[in-house]
């Protein structure tokens, strides 16, 4: 079975035979430091992260009763810092 | 991701600037609990109070007093907090009760000894005119075509002490090339590259990994560092034919991993993968193939509560996140 794809970076590709196997393009390492800053939270992004949120609820009392401040909470179905 | 972008969109440089001057931040995932029943008293004591306990916002006292739920609007709530008796806000006021005793069950799992943690960074991403990877700003999706904030996901992987040790030969050679253990790259394909840019599509079940190989190769040897080059593909599908599959993640990976070698540890491990990844959110309107990129690395500078337990710890609990060796 001959297929032809088009791929990561704009060529194409041709392979044959029924097993499957990766159609994506080698990723070329002078792309890799581009690629890899590209995907990660750029400047401006994830301003959320930059809140140093406590995730102990009774660390987050103890602190707050100390230093005389309410507690923000927020509350998520996943984990707020992690995959959510 | 999208959907936290959504909400912590709300934070520009000078909400930052008062929830850190004015506010104690917390936060939880509320299908998990904490282990304590006194923090589930607390919580009780919220909801009675007025909280909304699920994916929502709120102020409230150290004691347990509810200033301000629902829409954000963190300025009236901290007008509540300053309009309580002087009494109620000092420091030191409150006295915080103990919590009782620590009941494991249903808690977030932790990593194991000696594991090596690597963050995880996942974003949709689009192809300009002339073919070349770029980030959008934002995507558009749903019948609707909503535009929504491109931000990408993240996510952390664990690699047992053994599993990481694995890695480097015991005579490690300059050419030297060799799989990656089993375990490991089957992790990483079914766990941490399932695109969740958009929330949670499935991950991957071990017979989804149509066809996947991952190659080590040692390219530097010195008594102080070990350095190798990580050559991957992988076809993540729901169907054996990928041509006929829902749901699809063609991908390929590249990386650079530095061994310490004095230190015995890594202090470099960078990967890359990207390829076009369809069906994962065609419920979302999303339908068409689009490129998607993870990049995964150590962490650097995180306080220790900001390195996550894996996604797939939470779907198929800690043994069956790493028990990926067949």
């Amino acid at each position: 079975m001959l297929r032809t794809v088009s791929c990561c970076f704009g060529m194409v590709v041709c392979f044959a035979g029924a097993d499957p196997v990766s159609a994506a393009a080698p990723i070329p390492p002078a792309q890799f430091q581009n690629l890899h800053a590209m995907i990660k939270p750029h400047v401006g992004e994830a301003r959320w992260a930059e809140v140093p949120w406590l995730t102990d609820l009774w660390e987050a009392r103890k602190k707050a009763a100390a230093e005389g401040k309410p507690i923000l909470v927020r509350s998520v179905n996943g984990d707020p810092l992690g995959c959510t | 991701m999208e959907g936290r972008a959504l909400f912590f969109d709300l934070f520009n440089p000078e909400g930052i600037r008062l929830v850190k001057a004015r506010c104690v931040p917390f936060t939880r995932n509320y299908l998990v609990p904490s282990g304590y029943a006194g923090d589930e008293k607390f919580f009780q004591k919220l909801e009675a109070g007025g909280a909304r306990l699920g994916n929502s916002w709120f102020l409230c006292t150290a004691s347990g007093k509810v200033l301000g739920t629902n829409d954000f609007a963190l300025r009236q709530w901290l007008a509540a907090w300053d309009n309580l008796p002087e009494a109620e806000r000092r420091p030191g006021a409150v006295n915080i009760e103990d919590r009782g005793p620590f009941d494991p069950k249903n808690v977030p799992p932790q990593p194991p000894p000696g594991a090596l943690i690597l963050k995880v960074y996942s974003r949709g991403l689009e192809r300009d005119t002339t073919g070349q990877l770029y980030a959008p700003q934002a995507f558009r999706v749903g019948v609707s075509k909503t535009m929504i904030k491109a931000e990408p996901q993240r996510d952390f992987l664990w690699l047992t002490e053994a599993e990481w040790r694995s890695l480097i030969p015991p005579q490690p050679i300059a050419g030297m090339s060799f799989p990656v253990p089993v375990s490991i790259r089957n992790r990483i394909c079914r766990f941490h590259l399932a695109n969740m840019t958009l929330g949670f599509a499935p991950l991957w079940s071990r017979e989804e990994i149509r066809f996947a190989e991952f190659t080590l190769t040692i390219y530097h040897v010195s008594s102080s560092s070990i350095c190798l080059r990580l050559d991957g593909a992988a076809q993540l599908a729901s169907a054996p034919n990928i041509t006929k599959a829902k749901r699809g993640y063609d991908v390929a990976l590249l990386g650079f991993l530095e061994y310490n070698v004095p230190n015995k540890s890594f202090r470099r491990f960078d990967i890359v993968a990207v390829g076009d990844d369809w069906g994962s959110f065609a419920s979302y309107g999303l339908d068409r193939r689009y490129p998607l990129g993870f990049a995964f690395e150590l962490p650097r500078n995180e306080a220790p509560n900001q390195l996550r337990p894996p996604r797939g710890t939470h779907d198929y609990g800690l043994a069956g996140y790493l028990n990926t060796g067949n």
